[in-house]
């Protein structure tokens, strides 16, 4: 479920509809994943999700599994 | 001004598209299946339409998704899908160089502007400062921005940029210097490279030490901000537009306006939520300078400019001015005598007679409006579209100039669907919500207002005067097929006899005969079984209209004599009286008799069926002029003369144990049902059903 609403969102903004998410994924593999692009990401997920992930966890996430983990914690959905 | 009509790429969303592939096709019914699609639907569509080749779908959908509440992602999705379609589809009215020079991260509000500004009709091409290098830009003759040659700088600067103390000394000598540091930037521009300036002004941030003091306090920062608006307001001239974000910000909420997360994470001075608004009005203000902005209002009468329906209620029974829901009329046409003022030329366009409607204007107390604010004043029996075209031409205007306003889901969509470049304003079902809807729609901006302005409706009066030339009418069966209307033949009952009884008392425009007759009076005539009575409801994908006609007629020697025929004046011209006239001649048939007699008996009103049963094929009857009733006409057609009616619906009859108020009601006993009915029935309700 986390999963699904994920890759809409990652689909929105890198504007890449065949674009598929998965938890080994890191920055580097997807083309146009700079700052700007990130923090449009997370304001994304923090609007979709109703949460508001804390700034030291921000700097945490290695892989998108971490994000997924993490907005499963703070929301409750799995 | 005058403009070309046909350079509008259509806003609206396009039904029915062709089904280019299941995908289309399986959305494109989603969509059909309510009036404003979500935003998430029309990003699935542009990108639909953009992996299925066709570009002008694509584009379509992702301006229609600027129209509806998207977030930052779906806005972010259609901005792709624009930038990669546009250069595939017909030119927009007009093309910019546009560059964003921002005192804070501005890269989200560059990468939507071209999407907002496509919307306002400008194919914008951008470039963007680097992160707060805007002074450097504009002061540098060999930058960027100069290489770039801009036709319009856009200024994203927030209130933190304002060089303005916590508390000053001497509060009007540090506004007039904070003003002149940026109306110094605007010549510097104007005089370089010539291009118009558009600025951000400062929304003045709600967290206010002094509280309420500040108000008091001459100096302290929120009152100076508050006067370096206004005073960069006064400063503006030729070529430098405002975009008034303290509005905007104040308008949204302080506090949804800035996120102080997103301010220290990425400095995002304009929390992302409120980016799509912002760039919306900016390409409202960058319309504006280019002349691309919308310069008509074409407004619906009935159930828009005042509650209830004139042909039915009467001058006397329309809501406007007294009661809460008159009130809500009145605001809503007191505001669009301000937007006449400011330039914007008013038309009308109703379905109704002329010479009621025009009464309604000069007699009505509650009327706001006046004869004489209306450019152009088409009241008739003409489909929507035909009278929106009309306008358009008479006025000498182009179809991308004109804003059309109407409370009716179905008309809205024929105008939507057969004049594309119209842009069509939804209102809300709550007439309180009009003038809200109305003032959220920011393309009348214009750069300046001069004394041209308030006159301009008298110009174009005078031009309309003049005018005879019409547009060709457009095909409105394939509309009509769109409807997806489905007329149904309800038994008179209990259930529905009042509501039968409320028309036949109280139609007027659609009433052959006139006859006013008491429930108690129907009911007697209905028991005997020499008469015929047939009620028809009629419904469409957008609304169910309810109970909308009736025909009384009875057995008379060889002949069905149609005593009643009646008609809501909400379904008229949907040919809806084509299937009743079938269905009169079929019920003559079933009884075995070999004609069909109507009457037309002239009223003040009903001008508008006089020459229905001759449309009909029947034939006038040489009967004596009978002196009790001077001027009614009798016709006859034969019951099995072959007959077609255009067939643009489904007629049905009710099954058995059906409500015919809506659903499927087994098992309920009477009394509810006739409570149910009547509170469905309130005159107030029924009224602003009326549509």
């Amino acid at each position: 479920m986390v999963q699904d609403r994920l890759q809409q969102i990652f689909r929105e903004i890198f504007s890449d509809d065949g674009l598929l998410v998965s938890d080994t994924m890191t920055a580097e593999d997807v083309p146009g994943w700079d700052s700007l692009a990130h923090i449009n990401l997370i304001y994304a997920v923090e609007r979709e999700f109703s949460i508001q992930i804390a700034d030291d966890r921000l700097a945490s996430f290695a892989t998108v599994g971490d994000m997924r983990e993490h907005i499963e914690e703070l929301s409750g959905v799995h | 001004m005058t403009e070309s009509g046909d350079t509008g790429v259509g806003v609206g969303p396009d039904r029915p598209a062709p089904p280019r592939d299941g995908r289309i096709a399986e959305l494109t019914a989603l969509a059909a299946a309510s009036e404003i699609p979500t935003a998430a639907l029309c990003r699935d569509l542009a990108v639909a339409h953009e992996r299925a080749g066709d570009p002008d779908g694509a584009v379509r959908w992702a301006l229609a998704l600027t129209d509806t509440d998207g977030d930052l992602g779906a806005w972010s999705a259609a901005a792709g899908v624009l930038r990669r379609c546009l250069p595939a589809v017909a030119p927009l009215p007009r093309s910019a160089r546009v560059a964003v020079l921002g005192s804070y991260t501005t890269s989200q509000f560059a990468a939507l502007l071209p999407l907002a500004a496509a919307r306002a009709g400008v194919a914008i091409e951008t470039y963007e400062c680097g992160y707060g290098q805007y002074r450097q830009e504009i002061l540098d003759p060999g930058s960027g921005l100069y290489r770039f040659a801009p036709d319009v700088v856009v200024l994203a600067v927030h209130a933190g940029e304002a060089a303005l103390p916590a508390v000053g000394d001497g509060p009007d000598a540090v506004v007039a210097a904070e003003v002149r540091r940026w109306t110094a930037l605007w010549e510097t521009i104007r005089a370089r490279c010539g291009a118009r300036v558009v600025q951000h002004t400062f929304a003045v941030p709600g967290e206010v030490a002094l509280g309420h003091l500040a108000l008091r306090t001459g100096g302290a920062r929120p009152t100076l901000l508050a006067r370096v608006n206004a005073e960069l307001g006064r400063a503006a001239g030729d070529g430098v537009g405002l975009v008034d974000c303290e509005r905007l910000a104040a308008d949204v909420g302080k506090r949804a306006w800035f996120d102080a997360r997103y301010w220290h994470r990425s400095k995002q001075a304009v929390s992302l939520a409120q980016v799509p608004l912002l760039a919306r009005h900016t390409a409202a203000v960058i319309g504006a300078q280019l002349g691309v902005s919308r310069k008509c209002l074409v407004l619906d009468l009935d159930n828009t400019l005042w509650g209830g329906v004139l042909g039915e209620e009467g001058l006397a029974g329309i809501a406007l001015g007294d009661g809460a829901v008159g009130e809500a009329f009145a605001a809503f046409q007191d505001y669009v005598v301000e937007l006449k003022d400011r330039g914007v030329v008013l038309a009308v366009c109703s379905k109704n007679n002329d010479a009621d409607a025009r009464e309604a204007f000069e007699r009505h107390p509650g009327m706001r409006l006046r004869l004489d604010d209306i450019a152009m004043f088409s009241a008739c029996w003409d489909d929507k579209p035909t009278q929106v075209r009309r306008i358009a031409a008479t006025l000498g205007l182009g179809l991308d100039a004109l804003v059309f306003v109407d409370d009716n889901p179905a008309e809205r969509e024929a105008v939507r669907q057969l004049v594309g470049e119209v842009d069509v304003l939804a209102l809300p079902a709550d007439p309180h919500g009009y003038v809200r809807a109305l003032a959220d729609y920011p393309f009348f901006e214009t750069a300046a207002l001069t004394a041209e302005d308030a006159a301009r409706t008298a110009t174009y009066r005078a031009r309309a005067e003049l005018a005879a030339a019409e547009a060709a009418a457009p095909s409105l069966a394939e509309f009509h097929r769109g409807l997806d209307m489905t007329a149904t033949v309800v038994p008179l009952d209990e259930l529905t006899l009042p509501r039968v009884a409320q028309l036949v008392g109280k139609t007027n425009q659609f009433n052959l005969t006139g006859r006013r007759r008491s429930a108690d009076e129907i009911a007697r005539l209905a028991a005997d079984p020499g008469t015929a009575v047939l009620c028809i409801r009629l419904a469409d994908r957008f609304a169910d209209h309810g109970l909308v006609a009736v025909v009384i007629a009875v057995e008379a020697g060889d002949a069905l004599a149609v005593d009643t025929w009646l008609m809501s004046c909400r379904v008229i011209g949907r040919t809806l009286e084509d299937e009743v006239a079938g269905l009169i001649l079929a019920e003559a048939r079933r009884r075995g008799l070999a004609r069909v007699v109507g009457e037309y008996r002239p009223s003040p009103k009903n001008a508008l069926v006089a020459d229905l049963y001759e449309r009909l094929g029947f034939t006038r009857m040489d009967a004596p002029d009978d002196p009790s009733e001077p001027g009614t006409i009798h016709w006859s057609r034969a019951a099995d003369a072959p007959y077609a009616p255009p067939a643009l619906m489904r007629v049905v009859a009710a099954a058995a144990g059906v409500d015919p108020n809506g659903a499927d009601r087994p098992g309920v006993p009477p009394a509810e049902l006739s409570t149910h009915v009547f509170a469905q029935t309130r005159p107030q309700d029924r009224r602003m059903e009326e549509v």
